[in-house]
C-alpha cells in the first residue's frame, strides 16, 4: 500500500460517506455510540458498587483501623486504660478521631405476644459511647424506626432489622417481630441477665447481625471500666498509607491486634471480583453486538455496491485500495460514534449521575471510570469496526469481476 | 501490437459453455477494429479476455511487449489501469462521483499529479461534448451522456487500447452518431487503437476492419474499404 492508495481509498471512502444514505450513517452511529455508552455505563455502574463498598465496611464495620484486645501470647477480654491509649493514638499526625466499643456476646429472646413462648437467638451486642461513635460510624444513620442512644442511656437497645425480624431481610434466624417500645431480654455470656426497651432499629442490609447498648450499660454488665474491646479510628486516608498508620498505632500498643478495613473487606473479595468479572462480560457482550451491527450493515451496504466494487476493479482499481476505502469508513463510523458516545457519557450521564447519585440503602451508588476501562472501550471498538470493513469488503472484492458486475 | 493466439474460453458450470473454441489475429497499432456477430456468437467473451477482466481457458494474448495472459492477478490490475480503457455497455459509472471525479479516479489511482489530472479530465469531458456537467453525478445525466463520460474514463491514462463492447446499443441514434464519431476522430487524430463489439452493419463504415465470430470461432476478416 502506498500513500498514494491510501489517498485514492481515503478519497472513495471519503465520496461514498457524503453521497450515501445518511439514514445508514445516523442509525450506525446511533448503534455504535449506544454500544459505547453501555458499555462505558454498565462498567462504570458495577465499578461505583464495588468502590461503595470499602466505604460502607469503613462506615458499617471497622472504620479505617480497627484495635481490638490482645489474642497473642494470651488472649485478653478487653484493651485496659482505653482513654489514655486513645489519648496517645490521637496525637499520631493524621489521626482524626478513635472510639471504642465493648463486644459482649449474649443471647437476646423476645415473647412477642406475651404468651411465655420466647424467640431466641445468640447474638453479639456492642457497648458504643453513642455520640462518639456517632461522629465515625453510620448505624445513627440507618436507624429506620425509633432513635438512637444517648450516652447516658442504660435500659435501652438498638436493634438489627435483621435480627428484630419481619423487615423483609433475611438471617438465619430472628425475634418474630421485634418492634420500638418492646422489651428483650438480654443473658450476656456471664450469666448476668438485663431487660432493654427497644429505643430503635437500623435497617441491617449489610447482615452486620449486633444490636447496640451504651457502652456505660456493657460497663455495669461486665464490671470493667474504662476498657474496651475495640479501639476504631478516623483517619485521613491520604495523609499516609493505611500500613504506616498500623505501624504507628502498633508501636504505642505492641500487644494488641491491629486491622484495617482492608483486613475485613478480604471477605468480600470474591463478590467485589464478581462484580469485575460481570462488567467484563457485559463490555464483551457490547462489542459483539456492535460488531455484528456494523458487519451486517457494511456486509450489506458492500452486498449492494457489488457492481460498483466490479467496475472499480475493471478500471483496474487495486482490491487494496478498494477494501482499505471500506475500512477508512468503518473507522469513520466508529471515530464519529466515539466521539458521540463519549460527549454522552462523559458530559451528559457522568455529571448527572453525579449530582445525582444511585442512593441504596447503605450508600449511593455513582459512576467510576477508570482510564484502563476507556480505553479498553475505544480500542475493542476499533477493532470491531476494522474487521467489519474489512470482512465484508474484502469478500465482496475477491469475487471475479463479472461476476460482480453481471451477479 | 495485440496478438491473440489459439485463444479459447469455456465457461465452467453443469454444463460447461464452450464460448471460444480456438481465436487467434492481429490488431495493428493505431486501427480501429469492430467485431461482429451474431447474439451470443462470443464477442462479449473475446472482449473481456482481451481486457483482462477474464481469464481465458487457454491460448495467448499479447499486448505490445507483455504476454498479459501471463500476469499475476495483480499485475493484470495494474496493466487495466495503465494501459487499457474498457467501456462497458451499460453506463459503468460510480455513482457516488461527479461526472469529472469519475474521470479523474484512475489517474488518482495511477498516482499522476493529481492537480493536472483533475484539469485533464476536464478537457476530456469537454471532448465528449460534455464541458458544461462536470459536477453532475450520473443519476443527473441522460445515459448518452453517461455512455461519453465512461469514455472521458477510459481515456484519462492515455491507454494503449481502447475497448468497447457495444458502446452505443443503449443509445438513441443521435447520441450513438456522437460516440462512434468520436471514436473515429480519437482513431484518427491521436492515432488510438480501438477495438469495438457491435451488432449493428452500419458501423461498419467507422471501421477499418471486422472480425466476424460465429459460434466462438473467426468467421471471416473483413477489410473495410
Ligand atoms: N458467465 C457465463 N456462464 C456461462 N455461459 C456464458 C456466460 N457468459 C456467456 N455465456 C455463453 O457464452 C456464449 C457467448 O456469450 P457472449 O456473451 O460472449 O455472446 P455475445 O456475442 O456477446 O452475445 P450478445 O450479442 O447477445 O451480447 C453464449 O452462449 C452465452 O450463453
Ligand atoms: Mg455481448
Amino acid at each position: 500500500m502506498s500513500a498514494n492508495d491510501l489517498k485514492t481509498a481515503a478519497f472513495i471512502a471519503y465520496k461514498s460517506i457524503r453521497r450515501g444514505h445518511k439514514s445508514t450513517l445516523v442509525l450506525m452511529i446511533l448503534i455504535l455510540s449506544l454500544s459505547f455508552i453501555n458499555m462505558m455505563f454498565i462498567a462504570g455502574i458495577l465499578k461505583g458498587l464495588s468502590e461503595l463498598f470499602p466505604q460502607v465496611i469503613i462506615k458499617n464495620v471497622s472504620a479505617y483501623i480497627t484495635v481490638s484486645s490482645q489474642e497473642t501470647p494470651r488472649v485478653k477480654e478487653f484493651i485496659p486504660n482505653q482513654s489514655a491509649l486513645r489519648a496517645e493514638i490521637a496525637t499520631i499526625p493524621g489521626i482524626l478521631r478513635t472510639t471504642r466499643r465493648y463486644v459482649l456476646a449474649g443471647s437476646l429472646a423476645f415473647d412477642k405476644d406475651q404468651s411465655g413462648q420466647y424467640k431466641r437467638l445468640s447474638s453479639s451486642i456492642m457497648g458504643i459511647d453513642p455520640a462518639a461513635d456517632a461522629k465515625i460510624m453510620g448505624i445513627e444513620g440507618l436507624i429506620k424506626d425509633g432513635s438512637f442512644l444517648s450516652d447516658t442511656d442504660t435500659d435501652q437497645i438498638i436493634l438489627s432489622s435483621a435480627l428484630a425480624g419481619g423487615y423483609g431481610n433475611l438471617a438465619p434466624s430472628d425475634l418474630g417481630g421485634a418492634r420500638v417500645g418492646d422489651k428483650i431480654l438480654v443473658t450476656y455470656g456471664n450469666g448476668i441477665m438485663r431487660t432493654y426497651k427497644v429505643k430503635g432499629i437500623y435497617s441491617d442490609l449489610m447482615g452486620i447481625y449486633e444490636n447496640f447498648i451504651t457502652s456505660k450499660e456493657a460497663e455495669s454488665v461486665i464490671g470493667v471500666s474504662d476498657s474496651a474491646s475495640q479501639i476504631l479510628v478516623a483517619l485521613d486516608p491520604n495523609r499516609q498509607t493505611l500500613e504506616k498508620y498500623r505501624a504507628q498505632i502498633g508501636a504505642l500498643a505492641p500487644t494488641l491486634k491491629i486491622q484495617t478495613y482492608e483486613d475485613f473487606l478480604g471477605s468480600f473479595g470474591g463478590f467485589l471480583n464478581a462484580l469485575d468479572l460481570i462488567a467484563v462480560i457485559v463490555s464483551i457482550i457490547s462489542v459483539a453486538v456492535a460488531s455484528v451491527t456494523i458487519f451486517v450493515l457494511i456486509y450489506v451496504n458492500a452486498l449492494n455496491k457489488r457492481r460498483q466494487i466490479g467496475i472499480l476493479r475493471a478500471i483496474g482499481i487495486k482490491r487494496t485500495i478498494i477494501i482499505s476505502s471500506y475500512v477508512f469508513q468503518a473507522l469513520f463510523y466508529v471515530a464519529a460514534s466515539l466521539v458521540v458516545g463519549s460527549i454522552l457519557t462523559f458530559a451528559v450521564l457522568y455529571p448527572l449521575f453525579l449530582r445525582y447519585p444511585l442512593n441504596v440503602d447503605f450508600g449511593a451508588i455513582s459512576l467510576y471510570f477508570t482510564a484502563g476501562w476507556i480505553i479498553f472501550g475505544i480500542v475493542s471498538l476499533i477493532a470491531a469496526g476494522f474487521l467489519s470493513g474489512y470482512l465484508p469488503s474484502r469478500l465482496v472484492a475477491r469475487k471475479d469481476i463479472l461476476t460482480a458486475i453481471w451477479g | 501490437m495485440i496478438q491473440i493466439e489459439n485463444l479459447k474460453k469455456t465457461y465452467p458450470g453443469k454444463v460447461p459453455t464452450p464460448a471460444l473454441k480456438g481465436v487467434s489475429f492481429k490488431i495493428n497499432e493505431g486501427e480501429f477494429v469492430a467485431i461482429m456477430g451474431r447474439s451470443g456468437s462470443g464477442k462479449s467473451t473475446l472482449l473481456h479476455q482481451l481486457g483482462l477482466i477474464d481469464t481465458p481457458t487457454e491460448g495467448t494474448i499479447r499486448i505490445g511487449n507483455f504476454e498479459v495472459t501471463a500476469l499475476s492477478d495483480a499485475e493484470k490490475t495494474k496493466f487495466r489501469l495503465q494501459q487499457l480503457g474498457y467501456i462497458f455497455q451499460e453506463y459503468a459509472l460510480i455513482t457516488e462521483l461527479t461526472a469529472q471525479e469519475n474521470v479523474w479516479l484512475p489517474a488518482l489511482a495511477y498516482g499522476k499529479d493529481p492537480e493536472h489530472c483533475w484539469e485533464h479530465a476536464a478537457k476530456l469531458l469537454d471532448l465528449v461534448g460534455l464541458g458544461h456537467r462536470l459536477d453532475h453525478y450520473p443519476n443527473e445525466i441522460s445515459g448518452g451522456e453517461q455512455q461519453r463520460v465512461a469514455i472521458a474514463r477510459a481515456l484519462i491514462n492515455s491507454p494503449k487500447v481502447l475497448f468497447a463492447d457495444e458502446p452505443t446499443a443503449n443509445l438513441d441514434s443521435a447520441s450513438a452518431k456522437t460516440v462512434l464519431e468520436l471514436f473515429r476522430k480519437l482513431n484518427r487524430e491521436l492515432k488510438q487503437t480501438v477495438v469495438m463489439v457491435t451488432h449493428e452493419p452500419d458501423d461498419r463504415r467507422y471501421v477499418d476492419r471486422v472480425v466476424w465470430i460465429s459460434d466462438g470461432l473467426i468467421e471471416k476478416i473483413e477489410k473495410v474499404e
